[in-house]
């Protein structure tokens, strides 16, 4: 039987899940362009999870005009997609800084190996945003305070899951013998 | 480039489906979600139903849209750290003083409703001497009624319809016209 193909951007993602050794391998090695696939994920995880204010931004610019609706999109990608790339943020200067003071590994390099760190949030974010889904809840409020990340299981589990993927980075790199 | 799958293990692929699958459920729930409520994206504007609400005042009290049924309401969405919103209300207490005596209701809506924001609220009231119910947001209404621009004005019928929506400063004969208008109508 032929198996199903799947794009490799999902399967390579879904690998930092099943095989998180083989995956960091290959981005380590700069055969994963884990950066593309982080930014391509969040953002076909925003169109999928955050299609109603999407088409509410449309509909303000249809009703109100093109102004409104073009200062809503911002508000929504503000409010939505802002605190992901926050923290996607600090998570790369925590695992850039390191990575490039340690091994003295390229920029190219240690921001492919900061977005790997990222994949699990977003993988999180978007299991969260299934499992209201289905408990038939209400799309989640945007996180704005750091206090409120506490509130939120995706967040936390995600972040969590993030730090692990972050140690096991700083441990393939340290365990590495040659440098970049 | 080479392969980025290189070395994963076989079970990789069936997961990638998953992650696949559930990005495209997740979109197809939402397009169908948007189809059926339509309506509840669209911005509050003439002729619509006025989204009820039930809010606290700053003043410990409750005021519930429903129970102004029958009465002209004139609603003011605004901030204390929006400094057109203030002339907006000296405009809405002059509407106040014009209409006393008829069935004409005016609110002020504070779009946050913290406690630090309640404070400010309750001293912006006293300073400029309001006599009208001052509300708390804290439910969203100002989401419902699509509150982009403070401050936004909402004139509701007695039937509760939206009659207008004011984006911005409003001048009060403008207001005072439109919700003469309304109270000559039976």
């Amino acid at each position: 039987m032929r198996a199903i193909p799947a794009p490799r951007l999902f399967v390579a993602v879904a690998g930092l899940a099943v095989a998180p050794r083989e995956a960091l391998r290959n981005a380590t090695e700069g055969r994963w362009n884990t950066l593309r696939d982080a930014l391509a994920l969040l953002a076909l995880g925003s169109i999928a999870a955050y299609t109603p204010d999407l088409a509410q931004a449309l509909l303000i610019g249809w009703d109100l005009g093109l102004r409104e609706g073009l200062f809503e999109l911002a508000r929504v990608l503000q409010l939505r997609v802002g605190p992901d790339l926050v923290v996607m943020a600090v998570a790369g200067a925590v695992v850039l800084l390191p990575a490039r003071l340690l091994r003295g590994i390229s920029l190219d390099r240690g921001l492919a190996l900061a977005a790997a760190c990222w994949i699990p949030l977003l993988l999180t974010r978007l299991a969260g945003h299934f499992i209201r889904l289905l408990l038939g809840r209400p799309p989640a409020r945007p996180v704005l305070l750091p206090a409120q990340i506490l509130q939120s299981p995706d967040w936390i589990v995600g972040l969590l899951w993030s730090a692990g993927i972050a140690v096991l980075v700083m441990v393939t790199l340290l365990g590495r013998g040659e440098d970049d | 480039m080479t392969d980025q799958l290189q070395g994963l293990p076989p079970r990789a692929r069936p997961s990638g489906l998953v992650l696949l699958g559930l990005v495209v459920v997740l979109l197809v729930a939402n397009l169908v979600w948007i189809f059926r409520n339509c309506d509840s994206l669209r911005s509050v504007g003439p002729g619509a139903s006025a989204p009820t609400f039930d809010l606290p005042t700053i003043s410990g009290g409750r005021v519930r849209l429903a129970d102004l049924r029958g009465q002209v309401v004139l609603m003011d969405f605004w901030s204390v750290t929006c400094a057109p919103c203030w002339k907006a209300l000296g405009h809405l207490k002059q509407i106040h003083r014009r209409f006393r005596g008829r069935p004409v209701t005016v609110l002020a809506i504070h779009v946050s409703a913290t406690r630090r924001a309640s404070l400010r609220a309750r001293a912006a009231a006293a300073e400029l001497g309001l006599r009208f119910p001052v509300l708390l947001d804290n439910a969203g209404i100002s989401d419902k009624y699509t509150v982009r621009v403070l401050p936004t004005v909402v004139l509701i019928d007695r039937r509760g319809k939206v009659r207008k929506v004011w984006r911005g400063l409003t001048p009060t004969d403008t207001m005072a016209s439109e919700i003469d208008a309304l109270l000559a109508k039976k």
